[in-house]
């Protein structure tokens, strides 16, 4: 999506489930866009490794840990799980979970107007490897 | 400059361990009836090479094992092909671990310890010792790597017959880890110490093997076992400064292995989530890989450049495996690594790893 372009309505915050991904179209452009702890994020459908479709994907809450044997939730944004093969994505940067050095996801910004969910610009490069 | 690996030294006779024991065990072990020692210090092992195991070129020294005369070492092995430093792996100690007795297996991690002390770091200095841990009993092993480890010429604690059934960077084996850590000392993971002992493991990863020949090609499925194991469990997490060598187990698996194990950390880091970068990271870091048996016919050969790819050119360490019946020659190994990085393995990775000071070192 160009930058400065007026967000585009894509639906109604009550329409999304919490903790689920659904795939829109904005401007004829499919978009995901999940729902986790009442905030809505957006990205590319497709995921940079071997193109599945995210939609069919899972949010999760992001781990990390302090040592060997310890599981932490290390931010309030999930990750998105591919279908394929588990590849994690972290949705408030889109950086590879496992490997920043490795393909990212690009993020669309996402903010709920008026109970509307409203697409606007791209939050800048995708991270790394895109 | 040479350093070699891995070279197995033994005891010329079981009788001369039983002169390091303490008196007790000693007079246990020789028994009323010396044909039948109420233990003996060798596991069983599962197969007989057609062959035999050693080289049928080797000078054996009357009514001794083979490997078991320094002077002969020297003269076949380092004097012949200008060795400047021999890592002393062991022979029958290596699989201590399939003792059935776990008194008696510290024990006699002792008496082979001071046996190597004695009759072999004492006499050249050329030769550099590795320690043999009772791995029945970690706290125990601990033990026997502190009363060691200030020891001149000692630079690497042994896994290698394994006694508990997991692999070796379980937690079960955590304080044999710290204890190699605090001291400093690299961890050598020799193979073919599947299935030896009591209780026996699985000797591979498929099933019992029918053949020798089986079990020699499927030990490096014990190499893998450990080294995912290693990086798994966060062991370099938890100790940022260990090193391990596989020795033994060559190089030509490991590339293909961590492309694997990369792909599936991408997609399961979730599990493991204390490993903080990709698996192939933490074995460029600290773990190195010794050549022997070297399947590599040339330095041209393709394989080379899966090396390169995966960055290895730094872990990798020359080894003979002497004096056994698969033991590669230096002139002929070396010249089929490519130049470009044949100084690194024909001493400079191994410098590293056991920090081969000019004072440790023969020749530095």
């Amino acid at each position: 999506m160009p930058p400065n372009r007026e967000p585009i309505d894509l639906c109604a915050f009550d329409e999304l489930v919490e903790g689920e991904i659904v795939e829109l179209r904005a401007g004829g452009v499919p978009v995901a866009v999940g729902r986790w702890e009442g905030r809505v994020y957006a990205f590319n459908p497709t995921c940079p490794h071997k193109g599945a479709p995210l939609v069919c994907g899972k949010l999760m809450a992001r781990l990390g840990s302090g040592g060997p044997g310890q599981m932490d939730v290390r931010s309030e944004a999930p990750i998105v799980s591919c279908p394929w093969h588990g590849w994690e994505f972290a949705l408030d940067n889109g950086e590879n979970v496992a490997d920043r050095s490795e393909k990212g996801l690009r993020l669309q910004r996402c903010d709920v107007v008026g109970g509307r969910v409203k697409l606007g610009i791209k939050l800048g490069p995708a991270a790394a490897g895109e | 400059m040479i350093v070699d690996c891995d070279v197995h030294q033994e005891i010329d006779r079981e009788e001369t361990i039983w002169e390091y024991l303490s008196p007790g065990w000693r007079e246990f072990v020789k028994g009323p009836l010396p044909a039948e020692p109420p233990l003996s210090i060798s596991p069983s092992i599962p197969f007989r090479n057609p062959h035999g195991f050693f080289r049928e070129d080797l000078t054996i020294p009357e009514g001794a094992r083979v490997g078991s005369d320094p002077e002969l070492v020297k003269e076949e092995l380092l004097d012949r092909y200008e060795i400047d430093n021999a890592v002393l792996t062991g022979e029958t100690s290596l699989y201590v671990g399939g003792i059935s007795n776990p008194y008696f297996a510290q024990e006699l991690c002792r008496a082979f310890n001071d046996h190597m002390l004695e009759r072999w770091l004492s006499t050249d200095r050329r030769f550099l010792g590795t320690i043999a841990v009772p791995i029945q009993t970690p706290e125990a092993a601990v033990l026997e790597i502190n009363r060691l480890k200030d020891e001149d010429r000692v630079i690497q604690v042994m896994l290698c017959a394994n006694a508990l059934g997991h692999p070796f960077g379980h937690p079960i084996f955590d304080p044999i880890h710290r204890a190699a850590a605090e001291a400093g000392l690299p961890i050598g993971i020799h193979s073919f110490g599947e299935g030896a002992g009591y209780p026996p493991g699985e000797t591979l990863a498929a099933g019992k093997p029918s053949f020798y020949t089986e079990f020699h090609t499927g030990a490096i499925q014990g190499m893998m076992t450990h080294l995912v194991s290693f990086i798994l469990h966060g062991v370099f997490e938890r100790y940022p400064g260990l090193k391990v060598a596989f020795l033994e187990g060559g190089i030509e698996w490991v590339p293909g292995l961590l492309l694997r194990l990369d792909a599936n950390y991408q997609g399961l880091r979730r599990e493991v989530p204390w490993c903080r970068k990709p698996p192939s990271e933490y074995v460029r870091e600290h773990i190195y890989f010794s050549t022997q048996p070297l399947d590599v016919p040339s330095a041209s050969h393709p394989f080379w450049g899966t090396v390169s790819a995966a960055g290895l050119e730094g872990n990798l360490m020359f080894a003979t495996d002497y004096p056994h019946w698969d033991a590669d020659s230096p002139r002929q190994t070396l010249s089929c690594i490519p130049a470009e990085f044949r100084e690194r393995v024909q001493w400079q990775n191994a410098a590293e790893l056991y920090e081969l000071s000019a004072d440790r070192a023969h020749a530095a």
